[in-house]
């Protein structure tokens, strides 16, 4: 199975929100698009419309590997990351309604039940026109469907996809030492590179932790850009979801 | 004969529609491009009474001279399907067909933010939920940031305003002290132009005509809506496609370019011409197409368009067959696994 590499660079239209972090009122999106979010993005599985119950990764994502497709998680590129702040509040659609503890009541004598989601509060996001990159990877000889726009987070915001495929150097991947400065997914790298890590920045994250800035030693793809930048990817990686809870 | 098979023009357009809801997306895409225009003093703010409108420093145009960041006021996302589902949640509840839930031991009906959707009438459906212990179901109905055209700095301005007691006075008659209510707001000019999409996917004849109904009959957006607020929705174009087209903030950047070509200054002339802007769109739209990855789209718009719009303009006239259709739409849900 042959391979084909690319680098994407993704560029935000919209404020875009992921619910990363949330410190009280405030829920934060992290400077950091998940692989997990850009899979389900770019329409490589597909999720249904309405599904009740646990998140879906080991039925989704598991057949990837097996097709030898994968993204890695997308960082934010220097100086191409802004934040954006904007408040909320639920509404009803009744003509009288009042807040009460976590709830919105419509009726004047009864209280309201507090609900297990948010009714009001603050979030940030992701600001349109930042830029983020990520690798793709897919099997060479699939007709690459390589979308030009797709919907990221929580309120589906628009981004732009930038393709350029990368001319791998190797037929096969070399063995190498490199330092990654770009964001891994930790349970995605193969076992034997894992217990190579050495130095690294942990960013933890639900539902896996990433790694950048990381030193790793086994196999690496290397290929040229059309600009002549040259790139080296860890071979081997693939959904570790069965790892996960 | 159902209701659904009357529409002799969207029929055309069948193969870019879904026959009956499937949970699992089919990627049918369609986008509908607005303009949004006010026709009053409009507000768009997150933070409350007394603050700035929702403003974004984004880049001006996409031209090599127009590359300078500038401000503009934003209609969040939100702020656009929240007003357009109540529209047609309004028709729904007039036709009796919100569904109702069973919260503890009693029958409610069915309303929004409330964590009880029934989960079973169309907006439900279309426009999507998750609350309570019945799962979630994603939206249908994509809305994007909505930019104006121009900087913010041409189309705001702000007033002051001040509430007075029974008697007209800033003084309270009953202890003569003074009234501290005196504030100022910032507002969208009457006759400033936003441009818009918003994307369907994967729906039938019948929820297309419900959103597009909705779109249409929506009229007061942002805050303060009982007085102010009113903007009225154009459809420029609808487009299908088997993909994504591209964002909203592009088509601004480009219409804005276009605009000021046509207008010969470095700064944009406002209030801007319906005409000319509409012009703008649709040449705007054919550059942006131009970079789609995909089977390549079809536009409808000008006297297609017009034919189209005409046919949800007379289902809408006709109070008995849009309840048909409604219910028709409403009973298709019916046996879901």
């Amino acid at each position: 199975m042959t391979l084909a590499i690319y680098q994407v660079d993704l560029t935000l239209l919209e404020h875009t929100f992921f619910a990363s972090r949330e410190v009280g009122l405030l829920y934060e999106t992290e400077p950091v698009i998940g692989n997990y979010a850009l899979t389900y993005a770019l329409g490589w599985c597909v999720s249904p419309y309405n599904w009740d119950g646990p998140p879906r990764y080991k039925q989704d994502l598991l057949p990837l590997n097996r097709q030898g497709r994968y993204v890695t998680p997308a960082t934010f590129l220097p100086g191409r990351l802004r934040f954006a702040f904007s408040q909320f509040n639920a509404q009803s659609d009744s003509y009288y309604f009042r807040f009460d503890q976590n709830a919105i009541a419509l009726e004047r004598s009864r209280k309201a039940r507090a609900m297990n989601f948010p009714q009001a509060g603050k979030i940030r996001l992701l600001a349109a026109e930042s830029r983020a990159r990520f690798y793709a990877l897919l099997p060479g000889e699939a007709a690459p469907a390589l979308p030009r726009y797709i919907r990221l987070g929580k309120f589906n915001s628009k981004a732009r996809l930038d393709w350029q495929p990368l001319h791998l150097l190797t037929s096969e991947p070399q063995e190498q030492e490199q330092v990654v400065d770009f964001f891994l997914n930790a349970a995605d790298l193969p076992d034997a590179m894992l217990s190579t890590l050495r130095s690294f920045t942990l960013y933890n994250i639900p539902p896996a932790p990433l790694v950048r800035q990381a030193r790793l030693r086994g196999p690496f793809w290397t290929g040229r850009l059309p600009g002549g930048e040259v790139v080296h990817l860890p071979a081997g990686m693939h959904y570790g979801v069965e790892t996960l809870p | 004969m159902s209701v659904t098979s009357t529409f002799t023009v969207l029929n055309h357009y069948r193969e870019y529609l879904l026959e009956h809801y499937d949970n699992f997306p089919h990627g049918r895409y369609v986008s509908v491009i607005l303009i949004r225009k006010t026709e009053s003093e409009t507000i768009f703010r997150t933070e409350g009474s007394g603050e700035g409108l929702v403003k974004e420093l984004v880049t001006a145009g996409r031209r090599e001279d127009t590359r300078e960041p500038i401000q503009r006021v934003v209609i969040s996302k939100r702020k656009q399907t929240a007003v357009e589902r109540r529209v047609g949640r309004e028709l729904l509840r007039e036709h009796g067909l919100l569904g109702t839930v069973t919260v503890g031991r009693e029958q409610r009906p069915c309303a929004l933010n409330t964590n009880a959707p029934c989960g079973k009438c169309i907006d439900c459906m279309v426009y999507g939920y998750a609350a309570g212990g019945g799962g979630a179901q994603k939206s249908r109905v994509m809305t994007d940031d909505a930019y104006s055209l121009a900087p913010a700095s041409l189309v705001t301005g702000t007033r002051t305003f001040n509430a007075t007691f029974d008697n007209g006075t800033m003084r309270n008659p009953f202890d003569g002290k003074a009234s501290t209510s005196i504030n100022e707001d910032e507002y969208v000019l009457p006759e400033t132009h936003f441009l818009d999409t918003e994307t369907l996917k994967d729906v039938t004849p019948g929820e297309f005509q419900y959103v597009l109904g909705n779109i249409l009959r929506s009229t007061r957006y942002g805050a303060i809506s009982s007085r102010q607020g009113r903007v009225r929705n154009m459809i420029t174009a609808v487009i299908f496609s088997d993909t994504e087209i591209f964002s909203n903030l592009e088509l601004t950047q480009e219409v804005y370019d276009l605009l000021l070509e046509a207008q010969g200054g470095n700064e944009l002339d406002v209030p801007l011409n319906d005409a000319l802007v509409e012009r703008c769109v649709q040449q705007a739209t054919d550059t942006l197409l131009r970079d789609l990855v995909g089977r390549p789209p079809l536009v409808v718009r000008g006297e297609a368009l017009g034919r189209l719009l005409e046919e949800t303009l007379m289902l809408y006239r006709e109070p008995e067959r849009l309840k048909g259709l409604l219910e028709e739409v409403t009973a298709s849900y019916k046996d879901l696994p």
